[in-house]
């Protein structure tokens, strides 16, 4: 067997010629040993987006695990977070008020994010703005509706265009609501004409629990995980249930008989912006990751991967009349009563309601 | 007339070092490791969170809350019957089982032993997930009762319901039960038996008077195991159990990931750990399980 003999001053020879060879490599090479800190649901950052994100940015990207937009605010705001994180998506109708009330974000420098003039005129005004700066710039739209299985429910079925599908006694057994308190109550309240549900007192709750557990025996089972979620419909163990736009794609791909609805008391509707926290050191790599995440290439890809509504308008103009149609990504043209996702002020008492639901 | 001398427990090996300085790095970790996050927990429980962060106080705001509302007591209530259940049914099922395992040939024991085990090689998220497709709407069961001409229409009542709970429970843990008992079972000198059949005993003597006392220890071992798992599962409930799969360790994990009240959730916790450690009491105050507790 060959065996290698390397003695002391070979060994420092060979390790200063690694240096200088390092010393001279491109800059492109440099870079791809940076890296930002993320924070971001892991959809929206898909295997096959992470290579052309990372070489726009000039960086690799560690996305950290990501919770929730509640345990979002609590890690910026936590002491001493400031620096931990350089670049975050999350969902604006959640995150916006107690971020920028805690002063916790930083101006974007837009001459840093060419891409920003590629927004939509209709997204640009929707960035969370400050004293002329910009602070957010929406990515992504999405609305969460009822799924269901048309071979089952038929599509001229006037309960379907309504939340009241989750709770028809004719489908009892084969409905599947979410294990989240936020969504599960805004939609009964929705169904049952509070106009808006975040500001609801605790006897209006209250009224919504006792609804919500009047109708329990109506559900199979709760959902909490896409996968689980996708599972149940295309097993048919049950036949609708509230869903996401990537639900539906997911179960139209496996060629369910899937559609979803637009229920008349409003459909919730969220945005997602990205934002650079204050503290964060690589605010340069972090602008050039935003930049990417509103290009044409990331909003072309995530609209194909996922259906999510995006704010670049050459990928929005260039949508067919038939995916328009199919995705529903004309929903604010044509009208439909849409309830944007709106954080209650009495949330645990949210929480404390749709435990009761379960306990019961 | 001098005290009896407490035998050494190593008769035989000279002792050296300092027995504390020796248990030293056993004890660094357990007090480090082990006891520093439960009481992180408890001096959280007295803290205030709102769901944009946590800030240090002492009050009981937190505990008072549990007590006001009779859905946490409730939600006890049913996590305790069913962690009870499950351990019932375990022992049951578990006893024979064990019997079974130690009455096997040496040559076939092992290959009983290691099928018992296989299942437990894969994560138990995993395993509770394949009784889906078991026993779903259109699943193993309802196919071939279907295709034999049993049901013309699928049973529902097969999944999401509070027996498919109490299965799951048992199926993930119902080793942690056999396994104690199976050692007990097989340190039991088998001519204490025979003695006692000498002697004139009939079998159902012999299993309630020296077999069951003799394994009492392995049987408190594993059911005390099985009951502080399952007091504290909430994945098998959630995703067998359907609307109603809720335990009390599912709205511990709520108040963390969803609603950002740590304080809230560390009181809960400390609850429930007050509840276990109230019953583990209680259950001690009965004299044979006093005495299996206290033997060696």
């Amino acid at each position: 067997m060959k065996s290698f003999n390397l003695d002391r001053r070979q060994f420092l020879a060979g390790s200063a010629g690694l240096v200088a060879t390092s010393m001279a490599a491109p800059a492109g090479v440099l870079a791809q040993s940076q890296s930002i800190s993320a924070l971001m649901p892991g959809v929206l950052l898909p295997e096959s987006l992470r290579g052309p994100a990372e070489a726009a940015t000039g960086a690799a990207i560690e996305n950290l695990p990501y919770v929730s937009p509640t345990d979002t605010v609590a890690k910026l705001l936590a002491p001493g977070a400031q620096g931990r994180y350089d670049l975050i998506n999350n969902m604006m109708n959640f995150v916006t008020e107690p971020l920028m009330a805690a002063d916790a974000l930083q101006p974007l420098d837009l001459s840093k994010v060419p891409n920003w003039d590629q927004l939509s005129p209709y997204w640009q005004s929707q960035a969370v703005m400050k004293d002329g700066e910009v602070y957010m710039i929406p990515c992504m739209w999405a609305y969460d509706s009822v799924l269901y299985n048309k071979d089952f429910i038929p599509e001229d079925d006037e309960v379907t265009q309504s939340w009241g599908v989750m709770f028809d006694d004719r489908y009892a057994g084969r409905i599947a609501p979410r294990d989240d308190a936020y969504q599960m109550i805004t939609l009964t309240a929705l169904h049952l004409g509070v106009e808006e549900p975040a500001t609801m007192s605790r006897s209006d709750i209250k009224e919504i629990q006792a609804f919500l557990i009047s109708k329990k025996a109506n559900f199979r089972t709760l959902w909490s995980s896409f996968g689980e979620a996708v599972n149940l419909m295309s097993s048919q163990e049950v036949w609708a249930m509230v869903g996401w736009m990537p639900m539906r794609l997911a179960l139209q791909k496996q060629g369910m008989n899937v559609t979803n609805n637009w229920p008349s008391e409003g459909l919730m509707t969220f945005q997602n912006g990205l934002f650079i926290p204050k503290g964060s050191q690589k605010t340069d790599l972090a602008h050039a990751a935003a930049n990417f995440f509103i290009s044409q290439e990331y909003a072309s890809e995530l609209a194909k991967l996922m259906d999510y509504g995006v704010t670049n308008e050459a990928v929005i103009n260039g949508f067919s009349q038939e995916t328009i149609d199919r995705v529903g990504y004309d929903i604010f043209d044509r009208g439909v009563k849409t309830y944007p996702y709106t954080w209650p002020a009495e949330m645990d008492a949210w929480i404390e309601a749709w435990n009761s639901f379960k306990v019961a | 007339m001098p005290a009896p001398r407490t035998p050494k427990p190593f008769p035989g090996i000279r002792p050296f070092g300092n027995p504390l300085l020796l248990m030293a790095p056993g004890l660094v970790f357990l007090l480090c490791i082990g006891l520093a996050p439960v009481i992180l927990t408890v001096v959280l429980s007295f803290w205030r969170s709102s769901i944009f962060g946590t800030t240090p106080d002492f009050q009981f705001g937190n505990y008072a809350r549990i007590l006001a509302e009779p859905v946490y007591w409730q939600l006890l209530v049913h996590t305790l019957r069913v962690a009870l259940v499950t351990t019932l049914a375990c022992l049951v099922i578990g006893y024979p089982l064990a019997w079974f395992l130690s009455t096997r040939p040496n040559r076939t024991k092992v290959i009983w032993l290691i099928a018992i085990f296989v299942p437990f090689w894969i994560s138990y998220v995993v395993r509770t997930f394949a009784w889906l497709p078991i026993l779903g709407v259109n699943g193993l069961i309802n196919s071939t009762l279907i295709r034999i001409g049993v049901i013309d229409a699928p049973l529902d009542w097969l999944l999401y319901t509070s027996g498919t709970t109490y299965l799951g429970l048992v199926y993930v843990y119902i080793l942690f039960m056999t396994l104690p008992i199976y050692l007990s079972l097989q340190r039991l000198d088998p001519l204490v038996i025979s003695a006692a059949a000498d002697l004139g005993a009939r079998p159902s003597s012999i299993l309630r008077r020296v077999i069951l006392p003799l394994t009492l220890p392995g049987v408190l071992s594993g059911s005390l195991m099985v009951f502080l798992l399952s007091i504290s599962a909430y994945v098998t409930p959630r995703l067998l159990g359907g609307p109603s799969g809720v335990m009390f360790g599912t709205i511990v994990a709520d108040q963390f990931l969803t609603s950002n009240n740590w304080a809230f959730g560390a009181a809960l916790a400390t609850s429930l750990m007050l509840v276990i450690i109230l019953v583990l009491s209680l259950m001690a105050m009965i004299p044979p399980v006093r005495r299996a507790m206290l033997s060696n």
